[in-house]
């Protein structure tokens, strides 16, 4: 590790900690802690989900895949974008008028009762933990791969980081972290692309034709077909991303951290446009990948791909540009963890702790404590844990935080704000049989079962990489079987008028628990 | 590398000493301080571009073949040569400081002067600069809503324009490979030598400010305290006293070189340097003094000439000249003289506006108090000097009886009546009269009760001899003995006894009127002297009146002491401080 590397880390940590010591000074109340009071605008909000959302493995993984399997590396970006219209036309703004902190205030305010409670923070908090725990061990491998550094080390920094970040600045020193992410890898990878461009004298037909000349695909690299030999993958692999990130906590409880709808579409529209240029802007670097580095020299340094993009930026602009992106890939890395935490701390303090266990009777100052230590805990045990994992693959774990989150959390969700007749029982149903599904499925995939390889070595029972298909179905009619199962505990319909008459338009008529 | 950074700082360090002597200056403070305007942008701006282009100066050279040329940058340079300038150092600032608009016109001059000066990568200094200044601008508006960033947001901040400017060489020079070593060598020292000069400057921005700000703080306080305590000065009644409490206080508290209190002829007070030849009773000469008395308004005058002091070596050259008004007259006015015209600030200038305003409001308010005071003090002595009707009806019917049994008597009743009447007259032009003209209005009342209640009523007046100098207010004694007349005596009928006692003890005269009737009923007692008890007929207003009065213009200490006694009737008593008025006082 040189110089300049040791100092742009040095530089991006040390603002990060600015900004946690600023946080920690304003984040004396729950409200803080939680949402920021709902203080930020719609914009920077947006800016914080997209540093919520670009994970390191959208920054290195997709650049590499790119430029390794062309047009379909692109096409596995497209369900990143087009999952927000579902945030933003179904769920966002009855889940802001709904919800206070978490996902559990807003279900239980239809269905308030521990039970629902205690499974939406189960589901929230497993989810986090199961997103968290990949993400830190893909953040291990990079550091090492970046910086040279050793796993454990890498890692044991990435944690007590995103440990640090939560338990003293709380939501708002995760969310400006996530902001400053966002602009740095935004104006980074904006710059790099110009970089590209420049060095085909901004002329786009050489670019491609270059492309063409070193990639072993040839003209087939803009053609689908590479990555998905089975369109029921692509298919189910599309559905998982575009309904899951509906179904993720650290996403949905950005929705609380503005003042009103209108900033929360402001703050979904904002991210959107954010996300989209920047997987448009991943698609040069990946062209200019190939065209600059050649297919072999990529394979060569990394067979996944992952990275690409410092290779890419050490080839145009030597190591001061390698140094910069990698401080970029840094930083992306910890907003993402750091997001995950909070959500999966709010999910046990504010749900487990302080609604159940204290029966919502804990004082302002017993719920701040807690949530620190939840997320001192939480950071401690998925850093131990990846620790652990360090020789496990885990990646799939990614891909199955997804299915999960649409199988369960999403069906649950949008059934609750829209479907009449929905019962709680339904609610619970289907958020079990989402989740054992959802499990299930990856555990008899050939993810786990595998003949080379998996932790199970025989053939898999349902072979079929991406289960979201058959998992998210299993969902819904898990809810739809316990809804018509349970009559009994219906609503009557004036209560679910009030109920969507609140969640449509944000005015309360009912009583007691919001 | 090393020598780079390290020459890259040393440049630095020279500019950031220039800075530092510049936020010295009142006037760069004053750049800080002002609202935002056009104008002043544009000034912001302009001495940013320039600050820029000093750095550009400053700055070295560096060859294709990565060689480093030292000596400043005056003349355009070869084309195989890259100027490396610290300019982005000032536009960051000017944008952090003064917005994205601020920061664009700065940038663009240091950035066309870079562009003018050539060189290899001519055209992406001369670009980052203006688009640095605008990105500063809009990230300090995006990041902070405090007013001069914190010098570690700035230092993360300074991070990224000459990355920026690293990345813009790569964009628009893409021949070769010579651009990517280049940036290699020097991307380092520029990004460490720029963001720490950034702190630094906003180091130094902020500690101006810092002080500028304490200094205001500073000056409230100071007029907050001089308020507060010239309160009691204000309150004082003659106005020698007025006049040398403040001076005092003001000399005191705001360093002044002397300060003086004049009337609209002559001088007050005089506090401070040149009290020898400034003294109180000096008649106004100075005609900035006149002005000031009759424009009603402030002046502030830089010359010793305007002073015009008949003393020669005279130390006081300079004067703010307060005119204090009171119901739109300027009744006085305060100078605050100083050794050196360059003395005068603006904190002084509007202390002093603000303390002209304060006092002269102060002097209103309490001008209406005592007019107010005076209002209804008239009201009540209009109220005692209206003789009870049935008083002079039995009083007249009294001395028509007399006239034929005992003619001397009569007439000496009749002469007493008279002595009554004009008293009572009197009253009405007086708030305090001679406690010999009180005892004389006592014992002409007693005399007509008496008569009145022959052999029924005992009074019994005794009073030292000598009562001269004191004041008391005008018929304060005589509603007491009514009082004790009519209710104390109500069912006793015979051997009724009111004594009415003057007594003098270490310079206090406490006047009682004791009876031994049937004392007031418990449940009034607390009240009697507090509320007027309208439905207790004359005396329960009489006693309420005395009281008032008595508190009004005396004092709370002869507030009236109303007690029923162990062995029947009550006792009526206050005490007044002998001699505590002058003479002239009384009669206006």
């Amino acid at each position: 590790m040189n110089l300049t590397y040791f100092l742009f880390f040095i530089c991006i940590i040390v603002c990060t900690l600015i900004i946690t010591y600023w946080a920690a000074k304003r984040s004396n109340t729950t409200n803080r802690f939680y949402v920021a009071s709902g203080s930020l605008t719609g914009f920077q909000n947006g800016m914080a989900i997209a540093g919520d959302f670009i994970s390191a493995a959208s920054f290195l993984g997709i650049v590499g895949m790119i430029a390794i399997n062309g047009y379909d590396g692109f096409l596995y970006s497209i369900g990143f974008l087009v999952s927000y219209l579902v945030v933003l036309y179904l769920v966002a703004e009855p889940v802001h008028r709904l919800g206070k902190y978490s996902l559990g205030d807003v279900i239980c305010s239809r269905f308030p009762s521990n039970k629902m409670r205690w499974i939406m923070a189960f589901g929230a908090f497993a989810i986090s933990i199961l997103y968290m725990i990949p993400q830190l061990v893909a953040s291990g491998f990079l550091l090492r791969l970046l910086l040279n550094i050793d796993y454990s080390i890498s890692v044991i920094i990435i944690g007590g980081l995103m440990t640090i970040y939560v338990v003293f600045g709380g939501m708002v020193a995760t969310s400006w972290v996530q902001i400053v992410k966002t602009v740095v890898l935004m104006s980074g990878t904006f710059l790099l692309s110009l970089i590209v461009f420049s060095n085909f004298n901004w002329n786009v037909p050489s670019l491609v034709e270059r492309v063409k000349e070193l990639t072993p695909l040839g003209d087939a690299f803009f053609l689908p077909g590479h990555l998905f030999g089975n369109p029921i993958e692509f298919f189910s692999l599309q559905l998982a991303l575009v309904l899951g990130t509906a179904g993720l906590p650290h996403i949905l409880m950005r929705l609380f951290t503005v003042r009103n709808t209108l900033e929360v579409r402001r703050s979904l529209i904002s991210s959107t446009w954010i996300i989209g240029l920047f997987y448009l802007m991943t698609l040069v670097l990946g062209l200019g990948t190939v065209a600059l580095l050649g297919y072999q020299t990529l394979i060569a340094n990394d067979p996944t791909g992952n990275l690409a993009a410092p290779l890419l930026a050490k080839e145009v602009g030597g190591d001061f540009l390698l140094a910069f992106v990698s401080a970029i890939a840094f930083t992306t890395i910890v907003a993402v963890v750091a997001g995950l935490v909070i959500s999966a701390t709010t999910a046990f303090s504010h749900d487990i702790f302080h609604h159940i266990l204290k029966r919502g009777k804990s004082t302002e100052k017993e719920q701040l404590r807690a949530a620190r230590w939840t997320a001192l805990g939480i950071g401690l045990i998925s850093t131990l844990f990846a620790l652990r994992l360090e020789t496990i693959n885990v990646t799939f774990l990614v891909s199955m935080t997804f299915i999960v989150a649409a199988a369960s959390n999403f069906p649950i969700l949008v059934l609750t704000i829209y479907w009449k007749r929905f019962t709680q029982m339904g609610a619970i149903t289907g958020m079990v049989s989402g989740l054992v599904a959802s499990l299930l499925l990856v555990i008899l995939g050939p993810h786990i079962m595998n003949p080379d390889g998996g932790w199970i070595a025989r053939e898999a029972i349902i072979p079929i990489q991406n289960p979201g298909i058959i998992a998210i179905p299993i969902g819904f009619l898990g809810a739809y079987l316990g809804t018509i199962f349970s009559k009994k505990q219906r609503q009557s319909n004036e209560e679910f008028k009030r109920f969507f008459i609140q969640s449509q338009t944000g005015i309360a008529s009912r009583r007691g628990e919001p | 590398m090393k020598d780079l950074t390290i020459i890259l700082f040393e440049r630095l360090g020279l500019l950031l000493v220039i800075a530092f002597v510049m936020t010295r200056t009142p006037g760069f403070k004053s750049l800080l301080y002002r609202e935002y305007s056009i104008r002043m942008s544009l000034v912001h701006a302009f001495v940013f571009g320039v600050f820029g282009i000093a750095s550009t100066v400053t700055g070295i050279i560096i060859t294709e073949e990565a060689e480093i040329i030292h000596g400043f940058v005056i003349f355009p340079v070869d084309s195989n040569q890259l100027i490396v300038s610290s300019s982005l150092v000032a536009i960051v600032i000017a944008g952090l400081l003064g917005g994205p608009i601020v920061g664009l016109v700065a940038g663009l001059i240091a950035g066309v002067h870079l562009m003018f000066l050539g060189g290899i990568g001519g055209l992406a200094n001369g670009l980052v600069n203006p688009l640095t200044g605008l990105l500063a601008g809009l990230t300090a508006r995006f990041f902070s809503n405090e007013r001069v960033i914190s010098p570690l947001k700035a230092l993360f901040i300074g991070v990224f324009p000459p990355v920026l400017q690293m990345q813009l060489l790569l964009i628009l020079y893409t021949d070769g490979g010579e651009m990517v070593h280049i940036v290699d060598k020097i991307g380092l020292p520029l990004v460490l030598s720029n963001s720490i000069a950034i702190a630094i400057f906003t180091a130094m921005i902020g500690i101006v400010m810092r002080e500028q700000e304490n200094e205001a703080a500073l000056a409230t306080r100071q007029a907050l305290t001089i308020a507060e305590e010239a309160l009691p000065f204000l309150k004082k009644d003659s106005s020698k006293e007025v006049a040398n409490g403040l001076a005092t206080l003001l000399y005191d508290r705001l360093k002044l070189a002397a300060v003086s209190i004049t009337n609209r002829n002559e001088v007050l007070a005089h506090k401070g340097l040149g009290d020898k030849h400034h003294q109180a009773g000096d008649p106004i000469t100075a005609p900035i003094m006149k002005k000031a008395i009759e424009s009603k308004e402030m002046q502030v005058t830089y010359v010793k000439a305007d002073i015009q002091c008949h003393h020669e070596k005279c130390p006081l050259e300079a004067a703010i000249i307060i005119p204090i008004m009171e119901s739109d007259e300027v009744t006085s006015v305060i100078t605050f003289y100083f050794r050196k015209p360059q003395h005068i600030s603006p904190v002084e200038l509007m202390m002093a506006e603000g303390l002209g305003h304060f006092i002269s409001n102060q002097l209103n308010v309490m001008t209406t108090e005592i007019m107010k005071a005076h209002i209804r003090d008239a009201e009540l002595r209009n109220l005692q000097a209206q003789i009870n009707p049935h008083f002079l009806f039995n009083t007249l019917q009294l001395i028509a009886a007399l006239f034929r049994e005992d003619p001397q008597n009569a007439r000496h009743i009749t002469l007493q009546l008279a002595s009554y009447m004009r008293f009572n007259l009197r009253l009405v032009s007086k708030s305090l009269v001679e406690l010999e003209k009180e005892c004389e209005h006592v014992q002409a009342y007693t005399s007509i009760i008496q008569a009145r209640f022959q052999g029924r009523l005992h009074i019994n007046f005794k009073k030292p001899d000598d009562v001269s100098h004191t004041y008391i207010p005008p018929a304060t004694i005589q509603p007491l003995i009514e009082n004790s007349v009519q209710h104390g005596l109500k069912d006793v009928s015979d051997e009724a006894k009111v004594e009415i006692k003057i007594e003098r003890v270490d310079g206090i005269i406490t006047v009682s009127v004791r009876d031994n009737g049937c004392g007031f009923p418990t449940h009034i007692l607390p009240l009697v002297s507090h509320k007027p008890l309208v439905d207790n007929q004359n005396g329960g207003i009489g006693l309420y009146n005395v009281n008032q009065r008595l508190i009004r213009l005396i004092g709370e200490s002869a507030r009236l002491h109303i007690c029923n006694l162990p062995n029947g009737g009550s006792e009526v008593s206050f005490s007044i401080p002998i001699s505590n008025y002058t003479r002239s006082e009384v009669v206006g």
